[in-house]
């Protein structure tokens, strides 16, 4: 038999082998970790036009979601408030201040600011945000912990595997409806009864979202 | 000649109308044009052929020479005389149609008008003079071409199956449910009545089934709070068709042209079906009983199935049953193996065999009477695209924002305007907040179809509540479901029909039950008016035998 | 034994004579011109007709691809498929290269089971057929869905972790057969290969250029030939018999799901699983004579694969034949027995209705065809033998599309009937799934051995250390 090969390559299918059992997880791991919303979507921070802190407005000064969100509670959509919102107060506030100049312009101008949106789920699914607000669901759940942000960053892996989680069990994550905007609270709250006070029942059939 | 306004684009007004365009006229089913109506007997005088074949089959009902042949309508064409001027039109046998009498439809054929409704059809309008407008005489005569129709039905008898249930008033008091007691669901002892007093599911009878239902598998995935169900009043649907045309604005429904409409790809969620129903038994003179047919309609769209067929063979899982009995629609998930449409036995899912959303229709602006098969269907990436149409930012805003848009190659079918029923939900929860008043009231949430009917036909509504109409309805002894032996328990049902004629213009003697009921019992040697006994028995008589005090 | 004492030997009886069989390898050939004769074919340059139909069978494979491409491109909507027929032509072209690919793994590995020697001349070609043939037959269900971009995603069909938390539907036998023909393709592939391999070993060690060597050299993974690698080799072989025999019953019983799982009238009965598994072998044994007869003419194999074996195979043809015309007439009976209108109806309009034409010519060809193997005279006419195989293969093409159309185009509710008409791209498709097929099997025939020929020349007389030409006595 004459030597066609070298000696070595008779460990050829052990190697192949070896690196199958070995490359093939972490492909898979990597594909999982790396192509989902978890990492691909959180930490998504971009630069806003106007450097807006909820730091500064939600936490220090304490002002409710709902002054700026002001559809929340009403319409399947969150809105950014208009600048005459803004204005309400920088009109006073730092009115001079060079932060705020677009503000400013949008306001007698007419031309909205160019907010960079962060959070936005694909056309085909269908969120209402007034059920959530009004249901006991705050807005800490799904955008973090908005009122240490300086800027605004996506939080949560907004996936349905992510919403899933909380309509499989929502007992876990309902809170009293007046501490809905409230969003350092921390406290106690009964989900179970109020899940079965309230006739809680999140849809976890494809209709829920998907029409 | 007749010359009547069309029950789509009526007078011409709305032939520029895709949707209308498209709609099957309601008794033909015709879309995309207008037809010269005769009677089989007026064809056959003329000399013109019934079938493709060009001979006509003597035995031959005039319903059942209406059929396609091969799935196409290539009908031969004739010219219609009237004083002097003539127009060509596609002949189309209309059972019931007085013979002599020819009918063609107005407000097609126009040449002034916008891309839509170009070259669609026939100009009636050059025989509609001063002198005679809608009835006058004229002349027929063969022209040797053929015109292909874009017919969504193609086949108008029901075969002896109990599809759309009738009786006459008499019958009906004598034995309410009669509609209960047709088909293989009354025929065999295995089948139970249902239990009525639970969660007001279909109230009939039901086989008994070796397999648990999954309601009853696992009874917390069912909603106490909501059951969505569906009645249709088959007594006073008259098969207007606005239903059809409601469900396609409010769910984005494209309309495909009409070279697809022939092909058998209407995208329509919701169709309105036509039989024809005639006994030969009734009159010595056959022919003459059956070119006097009684017609039925009955609307088909999703059942919504509580055992759905479609679910359990999706790969995927891109249909589901949701938790109040509405069988959901997951398009983004859909890859389109099209097996659910196999396995649905009402065949009302409709596929997107193309783009038909985001490609231009196949018909293209015709200068003259004929439309243009553009073909640009076919050349996929490489056609015209609608976002390249001036008209692009006015077709978006023709779109329901609550309803996706569909690419092709996904299934779509009616969702019980699920986009409807969630706002109604949600304005309920948001109303309700830390309360448990989340039960929508009866009345709240309309489906597009109910909402568009003249008739009230359409009752949609929450079986668990009590006092709601959808319950009222369903406890009606007409109530029956379609196909109900197949055990999908389907959550959409139907009201029998009951004919009450005028004795002036039907012989009560011969033709008191309706047509559609004797064929029923032609064909299955049994009779709703009659018990049926554990076990088949092979003394079943027809209701004509039957005087001998049946129950 | 004699006893010591005794003078005269005490005369053994004479052993009785040798069963005498019917050769499996005619005129005696020694096992050096097996391996010639077989190894030849690759080895020779290839005729003058090779190339010809190899480039006609390119062809037709690159108008698969681009009719394809189309497709993907277009939509669905370029075949002639519409509302109520949703599958025709694609779903049909799936189950008929699934079944004929049922041939070649019973060949293989059933028959190697119940011990049947005439089985080495043809198994090789065979299970290679079974190969390219599930190779054509996947392309069908992979780009019949609407959105194949995304039926090939992990996640959709292929169960895989996801952020949606969201799994296949187990329940679909859409999802059963992703799993039954992937499981066949890949069991079918690995056991075609292990028994490629002592006889790459012998083409690289015949084989003269040094780009022959190597790829010989490469896929035979460095055999010797040793007693260790024949033992390695027998229980790698007898493992995975055992493991595609339950296949052959299986793969099919799960494409035949895909209709009797349904509620139509026609799909929903269970005759189908044997139905279809019997069909399967007839068409399969038929695309085997289709293709070893000319084979054996072309190459001068008769001596190999002789006219006993195309008679053996005939027989098959004939009791699977008979197999599926019993389950034509049960189902009918069923029907009527049974006493639903529905189902009945459906038997009527197959027989009667606009596809009477199809029906007629599936019961001739299926029904009619494979009694004419009774006489033996005609199972061993190869010309007649052949010319009956091309009419199993159109016949049980019929089947399928009789099965799928006319059930699916006339159901339950008469408002739905309708009719499906082929458009020229579902035609070209399948013509071009030819050309894919015969693309690899012609490229089979130039490159690899088309006769298992190790195991041919274990079924000899002279391969028996024990028979009096056998052994290091007997050679030519």
């Amino acid at each position: 038999m004459s030597d066609i090969f070298p000696r070595w390559t008779n460990k050829i299918p052990l190697m192949v082998g070896v690196a199958a059992a070995v490359v093939l997880p972490t492909v898979i791991a990597g594909i999982t970790y790396y192509f989902t919303p978890k990492y691909t979507r959180v930490g998504y921070q971009p630069k806003q036009p106007v450097a807006f802190s909820h730091a500064i407005h939600s936490d220090q000064l304490g002002i409710d979601c709902r002054y700026c969100h002001s559809d929340v509670d009403k319409s399947w959509f969150s809105n950014i408030p208009a600048s005459e919102t803004c204005m309400r107060c920088h009109s006073i506030v730092a009115k001079d201040s060079p932060k705020l100049s677009l503000v400013r312009e949008s306001y007698s101008s007419g031309k909205p600011i160019p907010w960079v949106q962060i959070h936005k789920t694909p056309d085909y699914v269908y969120f209402n945000h007034s059920v959530h607000v009004n249901r006991g669901i705050s807005c800490v759940k799904c955008h973090g912990e908005i009122q240490k942000m300086d800027e605004v960053y996506h939080a949560k892996p907004l996936s349905m595997g992510f919403c899933l989680e909380c309509h499989r069990e929502p007992e876990k994550h309902i809170r009293p409806n007046d501490l809905v905007t409230k969003l350092d609270w921390n406290g106690e709250f009964d989900g179970k009864k109020a899940v079965h006070d309230w006739k809680v029942q999140p849809g976890q059939s494809c209709s829920t979202c998907h029409r | 000649m007749v010359l009547h306004r069309d029950g789509s684009v009526d007078d011409g007004r709305f032939a520029n109308n895709g949707w209308l365009q498209e709609m099957p006229d309601s008794i033909t089913k015709v879309t995309w044009d207008n037809v010269v109506m005769m009677s089989q007997k007026t064809a056959k005088s003329l000399g013109l052929p019934t079938k493709r074949s060009g001979k006509i089959p003597e035995d031959l009902s005039p319903a059942e020479a209406a059929d396609a042949k091969d799935g196409q309508y290539d009908q031969p064409v004739v010219k219609i005389t009237v004083g002097g001027r003539s127009v060509e039109g596609p002949v189309w046998i209309q059972p019931g149609l007085a013979d002599g009498t020819v009918a063609l439809a107005l407000g097609y054929g126009r040449r002034i008008v916008g891309r839509v409704g170009r070259g669609v059809g026939f100009d009636a309008y050059s025989l509609f003079q001063s002198t005679s407008r809608h009835i006058t005489a004229g002349k027929v005569e063969k022209v040797f071409r053929k015109h292909r129709l874009a017919v969504t039905q193609e086949h108008g008898l029901m075969e002896g199956r109990p599809v759309i249930r009738e009786a006459h008033l008499e019958e009906f008091k004598a034995h309410p449910k009669f509609a209960q007691n047709m088909d293989l669901e009354a025929h065999f002892p295995g089948y139970v009545p249902y239990k009525e007093e639970t969660d007001g599911r279909n109230a009939e009878k039901r086989p008994q089934n070796i397999y648990e239902h999954p309601y009853d598998q696992n009874p917390e995935t069912a909603s106490k709070v909501h059951q969505w169900g569906m009645v249709i009043d088959l007594q006073t649907c008259v098969g207007c068709s606005a239903c059809v045309v409601a469900c396609q604005s409010e769910n984005n429904i494209p309309i495909v042209g009409k070279d697809q409409v022939a092909r058998g790809r209407e995208m329509h969620w919701m169709r309105i079906d036509r039989y024809y129903s005639h006994n030969p038994e009734v009159d010595v003179n056959a022919e003459l009983a059956a070119e006097d047919p009684q017609m039925a309609i009955q609307p088909m769209f999703c059942q919504h199935c509580e055992a759905a067929p479609c679910e359990s063979v999706c790969p995927v899982n891109a249909t589901v049953h949701d938790e109040e009995g509405i069988n959901g629609m997951a398009y983004n998930r859909c890859i389109g193996t099209r097996y659910c449409a196999n396995n649905c036995p009402y065949k009302v899912r409709r596929f997107n065999w193309f783009d038909f959303n985001k490609r231009e229709s196949d018909y293209g602006a015709a200068q003259d009477q004929h439309l243009v098969n553009t073909g640009n269907l076919y050349k996929g990436p490489l056609g015209v695209n609608r976002n390249t149409e001036p008209e692009w930012e006015i077709i978006k805003l023709v779109k329901n924002p609550d309803v996706s848009v569909r690419m092709r190659g996904v299934m779509e079918k009616c969702t019980l305007c699920v986009q409807r029923v969630q706002q109604g939900k949600i304005a309920q929860k948001v109303k309700a907040g830390n309360s448990g008043d989340v039960a929508v009231p009866d009345g709240a949430i309309k489906t597009a179809c109910q909402q568009a009917c003249p008739a009230d036909a359409i009752v949609f509504g929450n079986m668990l509540d009590a006092h709601s109409e959808v319950v009222k309805a369903k406890a009606s002894p007409r109530n029956y479901s379609v196909l109900g032996f197949l055990d999908t328990r389907p959550r959409v049902t139907y009201l029998a029909r009951v004919r009450n004629p005028n004795p002036v213009i039907l012989d009560l003697e011969k033709r008191k039950t309706p047509d559609s009921q004797r064929d029923y019992e032609r064909f299955r040697h049994e009779s709703p008016f009659q018990e049926h006994s554990h076990g088949h028995d092979a003394s079943h008589q027809s209701a004509t035998q039957a005087g001998k005090g049946a129950v | 034994m004699a006893s010591p004492g005794k003078s005269a030997a005490v005369k053994a009886p004479e052993p009785p004579a040798e069963l005498v069989r019917e050769s499996l390898v005619l005129n005696n050939r020694s096992l050096g011109w097996i391996t010639n004769a077989i190894a030849g074919v690759c080895e020779k340059p290839m005729p003058m007709w090779w190339w010809p139909a190899f480039i006609v069978s390119v062809g037709g494979m690159l108008t698969m691809f681009s009719l394809i491409a189309y497709l993907v491109s277009t939509g669905v909507g370029v075949w002639g498929l519409n509302h109520p027929a949703a599958w025709a032509w694609d779903i049909t072209n799936f189950v008929f290269w699934i079944g004929i690919g049922h041939a070649g793994t019973l060949i293989s590995a059933v028959l190697f089971l119940l011990r049947q020697k005439w089985r080495t001349s043809v198994n090789r070609a065979a299970e290679a057929m079974t190969i390219f043939a599930v190779a054509c037959a996947g392309i069908f269900p992979v780009f019949h869905t609407g959105r194949v971009w995304f039926a090939l995603l992990p996640g959709y069909l292929f169960p895989a972790p996801n952020a949606n938390e969201i799994w296949p539907q187990f329940r679909s036998p859409l999802l059963w057969d992703v799993f039954a023909v992937s499981t066949y393709g890949t069991v079918s592939l690995l056991f075609w290969y292990v028994g490629l391999i002592p006889d790459l070993a012998t083409l690289r060690d015949r084989s003269k250029g040094v780009m022959r060597r190597f790829f010989y050299g490469l896929f035979s993974l460095g055999w010797t030939g040793s007693n260790r690698h024949w033992s390695n080799y027998e229980k790698a072989y007898l493992l995975l018999a055992g493991l595609s025999t339950p296949l052959v019953l299986s793969v099919h019983s799960i494409v035949s799901f895909d209709f009797a799982v349904s509620v139509i009238p026609g799909w929903h009965t269970t005759i189908f699983p044997p139905y279809f598994v019997a069909g399967a072998i007839f068409s399969g044994f038929g695309m085997v004579l289709t293709l070893l007869i000319p084979l054996r003419s072309l190459f001068k194999l008769e001596d190999i694969v002789t006219l006993r074996h195309v008679d053996l195979m005939c027989k098959v043809l004939l009791a699977t034949g008979s197999i599926v015309g019993y389950a034509y007439g049960m189902e009918f009976f069923i029907a009527w027995y049974g006493g639903s209108p529905y189902e009945l109806y459906a038997f009527k309009n197959r027989a009667f209705g606009p596809y009477w034409w199809s029906y007629w010519a599936m019961i001739s060809c299926n029904v009619i065809s494979p009694h004419f193997f009774w006489f033996k005279k005609l199972r061993t006419s190869v010309v007649f033998v052949w010319i009956v195989s091309i009419f199993v293969n159109i016949g049980m093409w019929f089947e399928r599309f009789v099965i799928i159309v006319t059930s699916l185009h006339r159901d339950y509710l008469p408002s739905s009937w309708g009719y499906f008409t082929p458009s020229w791209v579902d035609i070209m498709t399948f013509v071009g799934s030819f050309g894919l097929f015969m693309t690899l099997f012609l490229l089979f025939i130039r490159f690899l051995p088309v006769i298992a020929i190790s195991e041919v020349k274990g079924v000899t007389p002279q391969a028996d250390p024990h028979h009096p030409l056998g052994g290091a006595k007997g050679h030519h």
